[in-house]
């Protein structure tokens, strides 16, 4: 606490050594030269201006993949994201169900697509709190066909799952959601202390097989990403 | 720097009117221009913090729309959301951001009973059930000094039925008849989120608006939306 008193007092009729008069003003603006604290300044005395500048923290990805930051004193944002084809309607990937590799269990987007294998955040966060929402534009879609009492490929389990993972910890989930094309937000929050995080998506995808179905060779339907993206806002003030 | 400087006087010295006054007229002078040389380390508190609607970390802007009017389009480009016909869609920011700030931006919003054509998903040629798609954008219009500008600062797509889009969907036929198309998707909600940075010189650009658009990928195809809003967050320390 910058408090100060007179170190050597003078009192009237005294007789005064010059180098009290320095004493007693060096105690006072040794203070003022760079001891000043919450004491001694106003209250809401801080705005915008008092504040250092946002300053750009470049995450060096290159390819489909865009990804940006910027630190504030406060706090900092981190987006990665891959734009949507030049038609919203086609896909930036897709993956053939009946053909390509994929997990019955999660499924990272790299996983699904290894063109994108930038797309996890990654950053050096401080110790606060991670706020933030993976958005993504998908469509895992039913077909029909014919069987022998008539259309089937609608169903109970047909569907799909995402989930955010912060550190492979999954922080947030949708549930199953049925067959369709879907813009999913998935909004998080969860303590950090100042650790590296890396951020993705995953997606948990359940198809229907229609075995014993001899007059078919195929049963599923592409599964498709058009954009995803996730931001996150590290608070730390 | 505003640093006080104090004179130095030893026994004997005879100081003049003038040198002890000195570090009192530079006090007055310097506490003036207050700057980190002159403060303790962390002595922000948030009671420091302007409290005030100007905002000093983060600044908040929103459109909201929760009634039940709604907006009804078979466009095929993008048209503005404006489901009281009055007050279309639109968030308006008026600041200029500074370089390497960022804007978060969220919108969410209800699609109410989508009217959908119910056979064009068993079209046996292109484009098949890309038909089934529509999408929604997020617009920017800003201004660098030479009238207003647009960027388009996210796409996301959804289907008006649980039906696969794409050229490339498999479908057979019930006795040499297309099957049905799927189930119709209203009353969902819609949602996406993403951030905008801006790398340019600071005071040059001005964000005006946000506004949030809709269009179908097939005429005949019906979209509705009721209560819907926008959320922008301007970071700015």
């Amino acid at each position: 606490m910058a408090k100060t008193f007179t170190d050597k007092p003078l009192h009237q009729f005294d007789q005064v050594k010059t180098d009290n008069i320095t004493a007693n003003v060096d105690k006072a603006l040794d203070e003022l030269n760079g001891r000043l604290d919450s004491n001694n300044m106003p209250v809401d005395s801080v705005g915008k201006d008092q504040l250092k500048l946002p300053a750009n923290s470049p995450l060096n990805v290159a390819g489909p993949i865009n990804q940006f930051g910027t630190i504030f004193p406060t706090q900092a944002y981190y987006q990665t994201y891959t734009n949507p084809a030049a038609d919203i309607y086609t896909p930036v990937t897709s993956v053939d169900l009946d053909a390509d590799t994929w997990s019955a269990g999660f499924n990272t987007i790299p996983e699904l697509d290894s063109g994108l294998d930038g797309f996890p955040l990654r950053f050096d966060a401080r110790e606060g709190m991670l706020i933030g929402c993976a958005t993504i534009d998908w469509e895992h879609g039913n077909n029909v066909f014919d069987v022998a009492a008539g259309a089937r490929g609608r169903g109970n389990d047909w569907w799909t799952e995402w989930q955010v993972y912060v550190n492979n910890v999954s922080v947030a989930r949708t549930g199953n959601i049925m067959p369709r094309r879907h813009t999913t937000q998935l909004p998080f929050a969860i303590a950090c202390g100042t650790q590296p995080v890396t951020i993705d998506v995953r997606c948990k995808i359940n198809t229907w097989w229609a075995a014993g179905m001899p007059s078919l060779d195929v049963t599923s339907t592409d599964f498709k990403i058009f954009s995803a993206t996730i931001w996150c806002r590290n608070q730390f003030r | 720097m505003a640093i006080v400087n104090n004179n130095f006087f030893e026994d004997g010295d005879i100081p003049t009117a003038a040198e002890l006054n000195q570090p009192y007229d530079s006090a007055a002078t310097q506490t003036g221009v207050l700057d980190p040389a002159n403060t303790a380390d962390n002595w922000i508190t948030i009671a420091h913090i302007d409290n005030t609607a100007t905002g000093v970390c983060n600044k908040l802007f929103d459109f909201v729309y929760d009634g039940t009017a709604q907006f009804i389009t078979n466009s095929t480009s993008y048209v503005t959301v404006n489901s009281t016909g009055i007050q279309p869609s639109e968030c308006i920011l008026g600041y200029q951001p500074e370089r390497d700030e960022v804007c978060r931006i969220e919108c969410s919003g209800l699609i109410t009973n989508v009217d959908v054509e119910n056979n064009y998903d068993s079209t046996a040629v292109p484009p098949n059930g890309d038909r089934n798609y529509y999408a929604f954008q997020l617009l920017l219009t800003y201004d660098d000094g030479a009238g207003p500008l647009t960027l388009v600062i996210g796409e996301w797509g959804y289907s008006f039925t649980s039906m696969a889009g794409g050229t490339s969907r498999y479908w057979t036929t019930n006795d040499g008849l297309p099957e049905n198309t799927g189930v119709g998707l209203g009353f969902q909600t819609f949602q996406f989120s993403k951030m905008l940075k801006y790398n340019g010189v600071t005071g040059i650009r001005t964000y005006t608006k946000v506004e949030l658009q809709a269009k179908v990928n097939y005429a005949p195809n019906t979209l509705k939306v009721s209560r819907n809003n926008i959320i922008a967050v301007r970071a700015m320390r």
